[in-house]
């Protein structure tokens, strides 16, 4: 008759005679995957949160083309659209020759337009919400952050399908910001690029076609001083997740952003 | 810094972005990682895809990890999530196999005493066959990979009072089965 404990002896023995298959080597693999970029960095005291900061709140303001971003061209809006905290303003084009705008002197700490580099750790806890990372884009290869906590932006520097811009250099960005009554992420588009209105797992969104300029911008009701300088980018995605705002830009069609977007 | 690091300062550099000391953790547990996918999975490709898929994501959830608690059953929890997921989208699935090279020769006496070790070992084995899934899983965590109970809570997704009485069921079952295929002597060696 066989007991437990013979039994239980003799399964020892079998698990020492497993074939098991060999195990493969994945630490290479695995830090591929998790991005080479992320070095020691001593990480600062955490941040103290102060609501205050935010109050002086950051605009997105992106143009369809190469719009100057004169008070007078800014007034000329046709129609906008609106997310928690975003605002998409239709314009007419710019007349050829206007003014362009020039950053501010106001945020000599802001030294990309990205903000600040950070490590992924600091940013979640800099940020007062969770900061998602799409399963399609995995972890990011930097990330950045504007003032205390304003935006954290994930950037990507290669994506399987997916080309660098030329001007930033990255595959992908995709930022995220905690809409709020007193912040607005303006985007400003002409007539000439299609906004699409969009579903992004029953939360809505939209998404820019072509190139524009995105600039940050200070202000809660009104345009601030201009915090970071005015760039161009390419197609970009916004939508809203659990009252964050996100804005993916990636030279990728409709569906493929969307799609990266679901994949959260 | 004389002897390997502990997992928790391992855990703590990973968390502050140090892809190294993660890489060092990958290399303590992929063999557990992997054998427990396997486990689950019973398909060698399947296994190593959600082992590493499961490395992946811990270090994504680094930020939720409770440092004060020990990283391998979180890590195994993870493991059999993603080994679970790969599993449902299907495909043949293999028994667990005995390997060809066996005992080392000092610990092999003869080669009949060897002949009739690996006899009993396949009798028990295919005795194995008769028990569920969950059965298998069971007795494979607690007897092949020597998972503690605590790390089987984990892996197995219950409370460890559950663990406990699947797994003498497990070896109820499988003593009524291999007695009914008549390695049940063999087996008891009484």
């Amino acid at each position: 008759m066989v007991t437990e404990s013979t039994l239980e002896a003799a399964l020892r023995d079998l698990g020492r005679h497993v074939a098991w298959p060999a195990t493969p080597d994945l630490s290479g693999a695995v830090a591929e995957r998790i991005g080479r970029g992320a070095e020691v960095r001593p990480l600062p005291p955490r941040p103290v949160r102060r609501s205050v900061v935010l109050v002086a709140a950051a605009l997105l303001v992106v143009l369809g083309g190469m719009t100057a971003l004169s008070p007078g061209i800014r007034a000329a809006i046709l129609r906008f659209f609106s997310l928690p905290g975003v605002r998409i303003e239709v314009q007419e084009s710019a007349p050829p020759g206007s003014p362009t705008v020039t950053p501010s002197p106001a945020a000599p700490d802001v030294t990309s337009f990205l903000g600040r580099r950070v490590g992924l750790g600091e940013a979640r806890r800099a940020v007062g919400f969770p900061v998602v990372i799409p399963a399609a884009l995995g972890r990011p290869d930097e990330t950045y952050l504007v003032g205390d906590g304003a935006m954290v932006t994930l950037a990507y520097r290669d994506l399987p399908g997916v080309p660098q811009d030329e001007e930033t250099g990255w595959a992908a960005l995709l930022t995220e910001l905690r809409g709020r009554p007193t912040e607005q992420l303006i985007k400003k588009v002409t007539l000439e690029t299609a906004v699409t209105e969009v579903a992004v797992d029953g939360e809505q969104g939209y998404f820019i076609e072509g190139p524009h300029v995105v600039y940050l911008q200070d202000g809660g009701t009104g345009p601030g001083p201009i915090t970071i300088a005015p760039r161009t980018a390419g197609n970009t995605l916004l939508w809203t997740r659990g009252g964050v705002t996100l804005r993916l830009e990636a030279d990728v069609p409709l569906t493929r952003a969307v799609e990266i977007a679901r994949s959260i | 810094m004389g002897g390997p690091l502990e997992d928790t300062e391992l855990v703590g550099r990973a968390r502050r972005g140090e892809v190294s000391a993660y890489e060092e953790l990958v290399r303590r547990y992929q063999g557990i990682a992997h054998r427990t996918a396997y486990v689950i999975t019973r398909q060698a490709a399947e296994a190593e895809d959600a082992a590493q898929q499961a490395f992946v994501k811990a270090f994504l959830a680094l930020d939720r990890f409770d440092p004060e608690r020990p990283f391998r059953p979180w890590l195994l929890r993870i493991v059999a999530n993603e080994a679970r997921n790969l599993r449902r989208s299907a495909g043949r699935r293999s028994s667990l196999e005995l390997a060809v090279a066996s005992e080392p020769e000092e610990l092999a006496p003869s080669p009949e005493q060897e002949a009739v070790s690996r006899e009993r070992r396949g009798a028990l084995l295919r005795a194995m066959d008769g028990l569920t899934e969950a059965e298998r899983e069971v007795i494979a965590l607690r007897y092949f990979l020597d998972l503690s109970e605590a790390e089987m809570a984990e892996v197995m997704a219950v409370a460890r009072g559950t663990v406990k009485s699947r797994l003498s069921r497990a070896l109820r079952r499988l003593r009524n089965a291999a007695v009914e295929a008549g390695v049940g002597v063999e087996v008891g060696g009484d």
